[in-house]
């Protein structure tokens, strides 16, 4: 028999499909050679989810990629992940260093390495000199290896010491981060995507999981395919794709969660479908400011949260939220999931107090199954800026700017003199680019994202960037801050440099170099030190050859920490398909279950108590009593509808990458606003109507597609769109504690352009 | 052409009746239902119009979601 490579291809693609629902192939091809040369293996380089993915090379080309079998997707991959290859190749890769000689709005100009960084270093030693430390700043990312993010880090609070140091995590995850912080001491979730394979309900709220998280509802879903009992409560203002496989969707005004997870608890106590035990063993009473109180406080306060009265506020029918309270009490074990809809509130940390506190309340935690996971938007948000502490508040493995002990301790490991790190925080994102428009920042160093498209209130913000110097690490020619960079420098993309990302899960996992970087790009690293040293750090604070070198210092650092992860050395991880924190020893095989004993290393073994948050003085989370409060600008007479923003499937984040894979951009050429048939009947709109939207911001004009994934009253627009800049449209107020924007609400206009 | 295996999550009941309507889009190549409500197929389209392609599968009514489990683009990228 004679096998064409084409179905050997067909083949081999089928068999892998095959291979995913653990059926035996039966159409494979059989003995014929590889289709490529080597594997690589890496991690996507898009969401949260943190897929496992392995790259094929042919020669010096990256040709394909699937995913890794032994990760946590089990080779399973979404499509945009699918088609990372053609992104490497996309045509306006930036490959050589620009400056732009004649200042903003002058074209780019190609130039060497040396000139590069000697402009952008003149330019931060001018800051320096005429503003001191904190006249210069970093913007980093979420989706930068860890050795990225560490190293810049060191470099602007060590080295030019300022705590001026944050990042596009702020925008998205910075209210989780409060959020666990506040209530269990410590950052980052106790469970694990394997929970999605046990618990009995599923309570998803502010997050359309299967268009930003594909491959983690496929889990979900197959839950819930392999045990109909499973019960799924969705709880999102949109009634999106996710609600499908949903028992249960509760479709609130949004901006009215607070009331509904208090309506929640409400109901669960007075059902005394609560558990006593649990809660007088872990958990503490905390009043909204901070004061200890006892359960009959809490239960007081939570008196008027009737189902009727939340009801009234949430516009969910009351018998839905006594159900959604019954379902969630009384499974076996509840996981609650939630994303930008809860994170990007202007009570974001209440919002994530409040999921915790059922999650106290009923003891649905510490047990397979039973645990609050906050999903990632971002590959490496958790691993690179949250872990590192690469934000302005933060020093790394959990350390605090305001901590003098902390400080002294960085200080100490650095090998710089005490004193160098500054005791006061840095700007967070909003804050900084104030400052930058008011020239109190001068020069900031962006890298690996694009705020000109993501930041709220843009036509305000982004006088910082047209005030300050900006210099730019970029690898894609449409990105919208380009048009404010001073200096671009390329770097390599991807997989054409090597370094570590931690996901939603607490799993780090190693992407190794498959390719040569593109052109004259340079991995970040490389460029970082380079500059720093040129701008007048000494060069003894990164002694490093590789990125390797950098995790060796990060793992060492966090030995003995909160995040103590000493036992992945990059020998093991390019073994393995990530490991989960806490793993303090090469034998260890990672947590599952943070803060159980027994489970996580962190908690003694002969520790009396089997649950301990460890985080907190006395081992004990804390239930919060937060209120109900409304939005920053909910609608009103004059502007009656409210805007939310979100992600369709096929793109991610500013399309830089999506948007470069023409099938990808086709599945959503434009961005466009999704409006209630109801809505639109009143104001004689039909589908592909020009629609305005007009805040006390902008207005803009849209495309309409009519439909009931909204409720009356809400449109909703994807930001994906560099041609559409939605946020142009939103206010930039920010939660009190994360500092993090309300993306998600802002009262708006709509009518069909004249 | 660019070739790529996935699978298609079928809603309750819906499989057979899918696999039928995959059959008759050009293009795609059907290797049977499994656990009862997961279809294994590939896709072969230039690259291109892969993402329509899979695009149109995932539009079908029934169809409540398509994995991507592999796409190899060699001979358009080696060329």
């Amino acid at each position: 028999m004679t096998v064409s490579r084409r179905e050997f291809l067909i083949g081999s693609a089928a068999a892998l499909a095959l291979g995913m629902v653990g059926s035996a192939p039966r159409a494979a091809a059989a003995g014929k050679k590889e289709s490529v040369d080597r594997w690589v293996k890496g991690v996507c380089r898009y969401c949260g989810t943190g897929c496992g993915v392995l790259v094929g090379v042919r020669g010096d080309r990256a040709v394909a990629v699937k995913g890794d079998p032994n990760n946590h997707n089990a080779g399973l991959l979404c499509l945009k992940g699918a088609m990372l290859i053609p992104v490497i190749y996309a045509g306006d890769r930036i490959t050589e260093p620009m400056i732009r000689r004649g200042g903003k709005g002058s074209p780019l100009t190609k130039v060497s390495w040396d000139e590069a960084l000697d402009f952008a270093a003149d330019a931060f030693r001018k800051a320096l000199d005429a503003g001191g430390p904190d006249a210069v700043a970093y913007y980093g990312s979420g989706q930068a290896p860890t050795e990225e993010s560490y190293l810049a880090n060191k470099i602007w609070k060590a080295g030019f010491r300022t705590n001026n140091v944050d990042g596009n995590p702020r925008l998205c995850m910075a209210s989780a981060v409060a959020g666990y912080l506040t209530t269990f001491g410590k950052d980052e979730p106790m469970g694990t995507y394997n929970d999605m394979d046990t618990a009995t309900c599923f309570f998803i709220i502010g997050s359309n999981t299967s268009e930003a998280h594909p491959v983690l509802f496929r889990r979900i879903a197959q839950r819930k395919e392999n045990s109909p009992d499973v019960k799924i409560i969705v709880a999102d203002p949109r009634r999106t794709n996710t609600s499908r496989i949903a028992d249960l969707h509760m479709s609130f005004i949004a901006g009215t969660d607070l009331a509904l997870l208090n309506g929640m608890a409400h109901v669960i106590i007075r059902e005394e479908l609560d558990n006593p035990r649990f809660y007088g063993r872990y958990v503490n009473f905390v009043t909204n400011d901070g004061k200890p109180c006892a359960f009959e406080d809490y239960k007081a306060f939570l008196a008027e949260y009737t189902p009727e009265k939340v009801q009234e506020i949430t516009g969910v029918p009351a018998a839905d939220v006594i159900r959604a309270a019954k379902f969630f009490a009384e499974s076996s074990s509840t996981l609650s999931l939630w994303c930008m809809g809860i994170n990007q509130r202007t009570r974001g940390v209440w919002a994530n107090n409040l999921i915790h506190n059922l999650h106290l309340l009923t003891g649905q935690i510490g047990r397979p199954g039973a645990s609050p996971l906050s999903l990632t938007g971002q590959p490496n948000a958790c691993g690179g800026v949250r872990d590192t502490g690469s934000l302005a508040h933060l020093l790394p493995a959990g350390r605090m700017v305001a901590n003098e002990k902390h400080r002294a301790e960085m200080e100490e490991f650095w090998g710089v003199p005490k004193g160098t790190i500054q005791p006061k925080i840095g700007h967070h994102t909003v804050a900084l680019f104030e400052a930058m428009a008011k020239g109190t920042v001068r020069a900031v160093f962006i890298h690996c994202t694009n705020p000109a498209h993501t930041l709220p209130d843009l036509n305000a913000l982004t006088k910082g960037l047209e005030t300050a110097f900006v210099a730019q690490t970029e690898c894609f020619m449409d990105a919208e801050t380009l048009k404010y960079a001073d200096v671009v420098f390329p770097a390599a993309f991807w997989c054409e440099t090597d370094g570590v990302c931690g996901c939603t899960e607490r799993r780090y996992a190693l992407t190794e170099q498959a390719i040569k970087p593109m052109g004259n790009c340079r991995p970040t690293v490389q460029i970082l030190m380079d500059f720093a040293e040129r701008a007048g750090v000494d060069p003894k604070l990164f002694p490093y050859r590789t990125a390797a070198d950098i995790w060796e210092e990060w793992r060492t650092l966090s030995k003995g920490s909160p995040y103590d992860f000493y036992g992945m050395t990059r020998a093991r991880l390019k073994r393995e398909s990530g490991i989960k924190w806490p793993c303090p020893a090469e034998d260890h095989p990672g947590t599952n279950l943070r803060y159980v004993r027994g489970e996580d290393p962190l908690v003694p073994a002969n520790h009396p108590d089997r649950l301990f948050f460890y985080g907190r003085p006395d081992g004990r989370a804390n239930i919060f009593l937060r209120p109900h409060q409304p939005p920053f600008e909910p609608a009103d007479k004059e502007y009656p509808f409210v805007l939310t923003t979100g992600r369709v499937i096929d793109h991610w984040h500013t399309a830089t990458m999506t948007g470069k894979v023409p099938e990808l951009q086709k599945a959503y050429p434009s961005a466009f606003v999704e409006i209630n048939p109801d809505d639109a009947k009143k104001l004689g709109v039909s589908n592909g109507d020009r629609v305005v939207l007009e805040t006390r911001r902008d207005k803009m004009t849209f495309p309409a597609r009519i439909t009931d994934t909204c409720m009356p009253g809400l449109v909703f627009c994807p930001f994906f769109d560099k041609n559409k800049l939605v946020n142009r449209l939103f206010h930039h107020a920010v939660d009190n504690t994360s500092k993090e924007p309300e993306y998600k609400i802002c009262a708006t206009k709509v009518y069909k352009q004249a | 052409m660019a070739i790529a295996g996935f699978l298609v999550h079928a809603e309750a009941g819906q499989c057979e009746r899918l696999e039928m309507n995959l059959a008759e889009i050009p293009g795609i190549s059907t290797f049977g239902i499994h656990r009862g409500y997961y279809l294994v197929a590939v896709a072969e389209a230039p690259g291109d119009s892969m993402e329509d392609l899979l695009h149109r599968v995932h539009c079908i009514d029934g169809v409540l979601a398509v994995y991507v489990t592999s796409m190899t683009v060699e001979d358009e990228i080696v060329a």
